[in-house]
């Protein structure tokens, strides 16, 4: 029911769109460019979803989980070489000091 | 002939004069290659956990492949190797396996994936399909699923397919109650994510682990970038030592999410309290039958013995402790668990699986050749059956003639069978029977007898004390 409802509503938008269009440039007013791919832009339908293999949104969070654990891989790295860069500095000071 | 291997390129499994025997072609040879080669690996197989390897190389292989006939199967491969593989007794599926056995599966794959991250190598996918049984220790039977990683990737593909058939049926199996083989049947890739999101309510779809697990990626798999045909193409590499850090997260935040997920003894059935809450023996009694049996398990030596209607498993465990190898089934997924459970404890070579003898798993896949179904894998599989207090259930609640009974019993059983003949004066016979008993007048100790002797002889019987029950010990002679 609900995917009736909106198939039904992607057509109206899209008619309404149209003819949107169709006036402007019948009436030579075709100069707002961004109102005009803003209509188009929600105007298309969406991809047949049957095609689309349900096992990619699993693939796609991994990925993003993946550039996040990157990142704090990087991180770390930096810490570690920060950590042990005051250690060198800690142990020049030690031998300053004796 | 097997009938379930034709969808890697890389080889084909063939069953020919009871030999399991792995053609892998000239394109699997890399991946081969690096498996035999792989210490971590190897290491498995030397534990039985990966099942053994007898590699024919070239020359020894065109002679196997003639010796065997296997020609007309290989549909013009190029053959690399010819590779032996052991027998796994009895083979076993998802959907028949009790909610421990998926779990330990799924244990033992993920520790494949981790480990052999070591030596470079992955799996190429993860799937409940590459593990069969030994007992109720799992063995991973795919060889030709492992193969190099680049060092740099670090994404594990088959990660979707680890959730969708390990994890979620987990998931459903803790926090819905429900289990693996119901739904394994009919789904035989495991369920998606969106299948459990409609399961949950508004609420527990934003907590963990179902928001990481099922919600994000039903989110996800709505925008246009899943829609795109490169996602799933290798792309993005970075530096060896970021990969695998990248690597051992992802596996370590699923280990912890497994863990959470593993089966706990304490569950309850309709099935559960039999056993303890017992009425309709007194232990003497209940001692008859446990020496009743024993005798005969001493005394016949049977390898191999189907318990059918097992329940705790008591009588699945007396014959595992005198040598046998026991396929215990029953319709209730609970007892079958805590039997798992046991066998582990005691490792006792017990596979539980949840099979209605009267309404057995039937062959799926394509051409319904892929997973034969259960009475195939079982007809003349077992030296011995038990028929334990359960034909009477079959009789009444089934409603399946006692003669089709006799039959099928017969082609199960080698050689024996200990059967346990409830009569319908018997309480418990009454209660199934539920006003119903004129059906059953004409069952008496004579005719069952009578039926039993067209197929079987009967070695001895002995009647239990006080009770309308009497055990039977049977040599098949039909």
């Amino acid at each position: 029911m609900k995917n009736i409802l909106i198939i039904r509503i992607n057509w109206m938008v899209k008619a309404m769109a149209w003819k949107q269009i169709a006036n402007k440039i019948c009436k030579h007013q075709l100069r707002e460019p961004l109102i005009v791919s803003a209509i188009v832009f929600f105007a298309t339908a969406r991809d047949a979803h049957a095609y689309i293999d349900p096992g990619t949104g699993a693939l796609i969070w991994q990925m993003l989980v993946a550039a996040f654990v990157g990142g704090l891989f990087f991180v770390r790295n930096i810490s570690r070489r920060v950590m042990s860069w005051l250690d060198t500095l800690k142990g020049k000071s030690k031998e300053k000091g004796q | 002939m097997l009938r379930n291997s034709f969808r890697d390129p890389e080889g084909r499994l063939l069953v020919s004069n009871g030999k399991v025997l792995r053609v892998v072609t000239r394109q699997g040879m890399r991946s081969f290659q690096s498996f035999l080669a792989s210490p971590v690996a190897q290491s498995f197989v030397s534990d039985r956990r990966i099942v053994s390897t007898k590699v024919f190389g070239e020359p020894e292989a065109d002679e196997v492949i003639e010796k065997e006939a296997l020609r007309p199967f290989l549909n013009g491969m190029e053959v690399g190797a010819v590779v032996e593989h052991e027998r796994v007794p009895f083979q076993s599926y998802p959907h028949e396996w009790p909610a421990e056995l998926l779990f330990a599966a799924a244990d033992l794959t993920l520790e494949l994936a981790e480990r052999l991250l070591t030596d470079r190598l992955g799996l190429k996918d993860a799937t409940p399909f590459n593990v069969l049984f030994r007992g109720a220790e799992p063995v991973f039977i795919d060889v030709l699923s492992f193969e190099e990683r680049h060092a740099g990737d670090p994404i594990w593909l088959p990660y979707g397919q680890f959730v969708r058939t390990f994890i979620t049926p987990l998931l459903l199996h803790k926090y819905f109650g429900l289990f693996p083989n119901m739904f394994f049947l009919a789904r035989r890739e495991g369920l998606e994510p969106e299948d459990v999101y409609k399961l949950c309510g508004p609420v527990r779809r934003l907590l963990p682990p179902f928001l990481t697990l099922v919600s994000i990626p039903k989110w996800l798999g709505v925008t246009s970038y899943a829609a795109r045909t490169d996602t799933y193409v290798k792309k993005k590499f970075t530096e060896p030592e970021r990969a695998t850090y990248i690597l051992r997260y992802l596996f370590k935040r699923l280990r912890r999410l497994l863990m959470r997920l593993a089966p706990v003894a304490g569950q309850r059935s309709s099935w559960t309290g039999y056993m303890a809450d017992m009425t309709h023996y007194t232990t003497d009694q209940f001692a008859t039958k446990q020496s009743f049996v024993e005798c005969a398990l001493r005394e016949f030596q049977p390898r191999s013995v189907l318990d059918v209607g097992c329940n705790s498993g008591m009588f699945s465990m007396l014959a595992a402790k005198c040598g046998a190898r026991v396929v215990a089934i029953d319709s209730d997924p609970v007892v079958l668990g805590d039997l798992a459970r046991a066998a582990w404890k005691d490792r006792l070579d017990i596979l539980p699986l949840v099979v209605d003898l009267t309404r057995p798993t039937p062959a799926i896949g394509w051409q319904n050749a892929e997973c034969p179904g259960f009475l195939e894998r079982a007809r003349g599989a077992f030296d011995a059956v038990f028929m334990l207090a359960v034909v009477h259930h079959m009789l009444v609640s089934e409603r399946i003639p006692l003669e089709e009974i006799v039959d099928l019993t017969a082609d199960l059983a080698r050689d024996i069978v200990i059967l346990e003949f409830v009569a319908p004066q018997d309480e418990m016979f009454r209660r199934l029977a539920r006003g119903r008993e004129y059906l059953y007048d004409g069952l008496t100790v004579e005719s069952f007898e009578a039926a039993w002797r067209r197929r079987f002889e009967i070695v001895r019987s002995q009647h239990i004390e006080h009770t309308q029950r009497s055990l039977y010990l049977l040599r098949k002679t039909a």
